[in-house]
């Protein structure tokens, strides 16, 4: 029986009067890496924010059905902000705060009450090697994050999320607004972080999903057409909706 | 840079006739401000000239039947009504601004903006009356004196320049940074936290030129303030006493002035745009930077 970190159950998330995700129901396996892809527009980034409550702050969002983190409620047994505190985020735009590298990190650990330079400094330093970033920016900590290159900027990000802990790291096309020798840094952070994360990342880009997933669940039009272990749903899918996005999407 | 430039230099000749009207209208712009200044420059030099501007700015009695020209009284009565106006308005604007960019839910949203351009939209000669007929009676009662006071111009101005403030780091706060916010959510923080942390910050730049605008039209704001500040031009001596300020000064005493007494008027309405341009200097270096 494998771990069920995230379980979720006849979810279905409203825009107003547009139904974003309809019913749907699925799991994300313990350390492992599941790919979320479908077309623009078909709720795979809502997904991912339902996830970790930040639909919370859009005015008229309504969700219906439950997500459970380790089997518990995260609409009524979990606080939003220790939900986001197990629950991190990466964004597509690399986006540090306006301050220096390591007020980046420390930001997430001070808040929870971490005030110690000691414990503070072990932490930059673990993430940021946990991020492969540490080797680059070890002598530059004080200066100011925004002066790094948008590489450098997104994996500060992940090691900014990695500070508070995650239990769960949510990725929504982490990797699509850097170039190709970026993106595979962040693919091998990913792949060396999911050994203490689940780790669910939306992607425009099969191959990055073939490279680093473990399943891959499709969607459509906010509906789950079709979840399988990767090498299984690229090699024989078993909807046509499937084949034909997977052979339009490789091209 | 590059864009920009290639841009101008493809212009043909009949390009040039179709932007005519617009070129012309903005040189009637540039036209405006080079006369004011071409003007205020020739009326005021000569009794800057005449009485040094040492004299002018620093010396503090203000007779012009007496030939006195010293304007420090009102200077310090523009400063002094400016940065109070601003001590209460800026810190209000900014927690109304970050409050609607982030925390009220949208329809509250709507009559925010809209009481909003309301205020700004507001003459001033009616806030001057608003602040005669109600702050006036309750400075009056509750502190005593006559009640028109610098304490009373300041409150009056803070609430003129309330709405720009707020509209502009309302702007300021919800261009920037929405993705900071949501990742400083995402690491668990609450919203007070993540707005006082990170968003402002974060939008610090356009907050600040939101802050320079509102001192700018502090400064150079006349009728409301001339209706509640009580106009004396002693040099200032409390709170609760009456102030001139420059602009009141020149508003009250035009009508009349003749000779050096009118030169001195342009003088230090010379010196009031000097400042109000460098205000807006400020302003302009700070958004270039934000770039």
């Amino acid at each position: 029986m494998v771990n069920e970190k995230i379980c979720i159950q006849n979810l279905s998330v409203r825009y107003g009067d547009v139904n974003i995700l309809k019913d749907i129901s699925t799991f994300f396996k313990e350390n492992s890496i599941t790919a979320l892809i479908g077309s623009s527009g078909c709720g795979k980034s809502t997904l991912l924010r339902t996830i970790n409550r930040l639909t919370d702050l859009d005015g008229n969002c309504a969700v219906e059905g439950k997500i459970l983190l380790d089997k518990k409620d995260i609409f009524r047994d979990i606080g939003a902000n220790e939900l986001r505190k197990r629950v991190g985020m990466v964004f597509q735009k690399p986006n540090p705060f306006d301050m220096s590298i390591y007020d980046n990190i420390a930001f997430g650990p001070r808040i929870h009450g971490i005030k110690s330079k000691i414990d503070l400094d072990e932490i930059a330093e673990n993430t940021l090697r946990s991020a492969a970033l540490w080797d680059e920016v070890k002598d530059y900590l004080k200066k100011n994050a925004l002066k790094l290159s948008g590489g450098q900027q997104q994996r500060l990000c992940i090691a900014r999320a990695l500070a508070v802990k995650p239990e769960v790291l949510l990725m929504d096309e982490a990797t699509s607004a850097l170039d190709p020798t970026s993106a595979a840094k962040i693919e091998e952070v990913m792949l060396e972080l999911k050994q203490r994360c689940t780790i669910i990342a939306v992607t425009h880009s099969m191959a990055q999903a073939i490279r680093i997933s473990d399943k891959t669940v499709f969607l459509a039009n906010g509906m789950i057409i079709e979840e399988a272990d990767t090498a299984k749903l690229f090699t024989s899918p078993q909807e046509a909706k499937t084949k034909q996005f997977i052979k339009s999407a490789l091209g | 840079m590059l864009a920009r430039d290639n841009g101008r230099k493809s212009m043909k000749i009949s390009d040039y006739f179709e932007s005519l009207p617009f070129l012309m209208s903005a040189a009637l712009a540039v036209a405006a401000v080079s006369a004011i200044c071409f003007f205020l420059i020739a009326e005021g030099m000569p009794v800057i000239k005449k009485i040094g501007i040492s004299k002018l700015v620093f010396s503090k009695s203000w007779r012009p039947s007496e030939g006195k020209f010293g304007i420090f009284s009102m200077i310090l009565g523009t400063v002094y009504v400016t940065s109070m106006a601003a001590l209460i308005a800026v810190p209000t604007a900014v927690l109304t601004a970050a409050f609607m960019s982030k925390l009220c839910p949208t329809w509250l949203y709507k009559v925010f903006k809209t009481v909003l351009s309301i205020l700004s939209a507001i003459p001033s000669v009616v806030y001057g009356f608003f602040g005669l007929m109600t702050v006036v009676p309750i400075v009056r009662n509750t502190f005593g004196g006559d009640g028109t006071s610098m304490l009373t111009a300041s409150v009056v101005l803070a609430l003129m320049i309330f709405p720009t403030v707020t509209a502009m780091a309302e702007a300021a706060i919800s261009s920037a940074a929405k993705e900071n916010y949501h990742s400083a959510l995402a690491l668990g923080a609450d919203k007070v936290r993540s707005l006082f942390f990170v968003v402002l910050p974060a939008a610090k730049n356009g907050i600040t030129s939101a802050v320079a605008l509102g001192i700018a039209r502090a400064v150079g704001e006349t009728t409301a303030v001339m209706m509640v500040s009580g106009n004396q031009t002693a040099m200032p001596q409390s709170l609760l006493k009456g102030i001139r300020t420059i602009t009141a000064n020149i508003a009250l005493e035009i009508g009349y002035a003749a000779d050096d007494h009118r030169a001195a008027l342009a003088a230090s309405a010379l010196l009031l745009f000097a400042v109000v341009l460098s205000i807006n200097i400020i302003i302009g270096i700070l958004g270039r930077k934000k770039q």
